[in-house]
């Protein structure tokens, strides 16, 4: 897991900051799928090292979670993923029933989905 | 070789970490026969919940004694959770980043609750904060008290704390030092103390930021003589530097406009804002300007 992060540019200190604060992310195995999503959706190295540096519980999620996260996210035609995480990479710890969760909940308040996407590219901590 | 360690490598567990797990304090206590089917009623039960077995191998291997609990207790501790506010999908994922959640008691749950409200925050905050973060279970009170006081000594005021944090709950997870090299490291910047503090207040997530990302935002601002934006609105220091870009090319060169201090918020307009204003979209831009790194390779 370290070199393979070494690998992606981020250096020893921030590193060091992400196993302080995950123990259990040098443990984890299934970083590479989702570090390979994010270059599926068209995110460059920087934004992958800001990612993770920011999220490191990204990393260590459940690929299959990540991908349907994903699916969610193109299902409500959300554009530029990868703008969209590296602006707020915690958007990426949501489950898919979260997403779709907020939608209801603000769909239900009135919003359209329009303004509920402005919504979620626009504000840190909306959902 | 015990039963219990032969049944758990054929439900995939490696040998040591079979090994591990059934010699572990809560369950070497057990017998070997009583723990074999303690092993393969919870395993269904946790399969039957929806964690997959990779889920159910990590979530023993960090709480073995997940092994020891009764069916009972496991499903009546997600009721409990549920009762309090959280749906069953939010605890199942709550769960897989903190399986001690199964382990602690309902009162312990409740002291914790009762905790952080008493610290400032509503329940619905305090549920949306340990979904966000189900290790702030795992913090002790003393724990949380001497994270919020060594933020209270770095200038911030009580209030001020408990609002960055509710913002950004892993700011409870971050290390004394990680927090005041970021300090430091923005001061280097050329900020004062005061402009630092101000601007994490406004936008807590600035200590979760790279140094390289910080760089090359501030850089680009102050290179465009925008760097109000960054200490009097530093959450727009969020938007992806790809987007800011195309957009203040566009905005200067096609359009002429002199970005300034009353109008510089069109850089940060919403998507379908921007297209409907100007007729173009982010995406176009980038490619226009070349700013998207693959196509440029």
């Amino acid at each position: 897991m370290v070199d393979f992060l070494l690998e992606l540019g981020i250096d020893v200190k921030d590193i060091n900051n992400i196993i302080e604060m995950n123990k259990n992310l040098v443990d984890y195995e299934d970083y590479k799928k989702n570090v390979e999503v994010l270059k599926m959706i068209g995110c460059d190295d920087k934004e992958i090292r800001n990612i993770i540096i920011s999220n490191p519980n990204f990393i260590i999620r459940n690929n299959g979670d990540v991908v349907k996260l994903i699916k969610v996210f193109n299902n409500y035609s959300f554009t530029d993923l990868d703008m969209l995480f590296d602006s707020n990479p915690y958007l990426l710890n949501l489950d898919d029933f979260e997403l779709i969760d907020f939608f209801d909940k603000k769909e239900k308040e009135g919003l359209s989905k329009q303004e509920i996407i402005d919504l979620v590219e626009t504000e840190f901590d909306v959902i | 070789m015990k039963e219990s360690i032969k049944t758990l490598i054929e439900l995939g567990y490696s040998k040591s970490d079979a090994e591990e797990i059934v010699n572990s304090y809560p369950l070497n206590g057990f017998k070997d026969e009583t723990l074999k089917e303690n092993i393969k009623r919870n395993y269904k039960l946790l399969i039957s919940l929806g964690y997959t077995k990779n889920e159910v191998i990590k979530m023993t291997k960090t709480l073995p004694a997940l092994y020891s609990l009764s069916e009972e207790n496991i499903t009546n501790k997600i009721n409990f959770l549920i009762s309090l506010g959280y749906t069953k999908e939010g605890v199942l994922k709550m769960v897989k980043s903190l399986p001690q959640l199964y382990g602690l008691s309902e009162e312990a749950i409740t002291n914790k609750i009762n905790f952080l409200i008493g610290l400032g925050c509503t329940k619905a905050e305090v549920i949306k904060m340990t979904k966000t973060l189900p290790t702030l279970y795992g913090y002790s009170e003393e724990n949380i008290t001497k994270k919020i006081e060594f933020l209270v000594n770095l200038g911030y005021n009580k209030k001020e704390v408990i609002k960055m944090t509710k913002m950004l709950p892993a700011l409870y997870s971050y290390s004394e030092d990680n927090i005041t090299n970021k300090i430091d490291f923005l001061i280097d910047l050329g900020y004062s103390k005061q402009e630092v503090l101000k601007m994490t207040i406004n936008f807590p997530a600035l200590y979760s930021f790279s140094e390289e990302n910080i760089i090359e935002k501030i850089e680009y601002y102050r290179k465009k003589n925008l760097d109000f934006i960054i200490i009097e609105n530093t959450k727009y220091l969020m938007q992806s530097m790809k987007k800011t870009k195309a957009r203040y090319n566009y905005l200067t060169e096609e359009k002429m406009f002199s970005l300034d201090e009353s109008n510089y918020s069109r850089l940060f307009m919403s998507e379908k804002r921007f297209q409907k204003t100007y007729g173009v979209s982010t995406d176009a831009l980038i490619r226009m300007y070349g700013l998207n790194p693959q196509i440029i390779d």
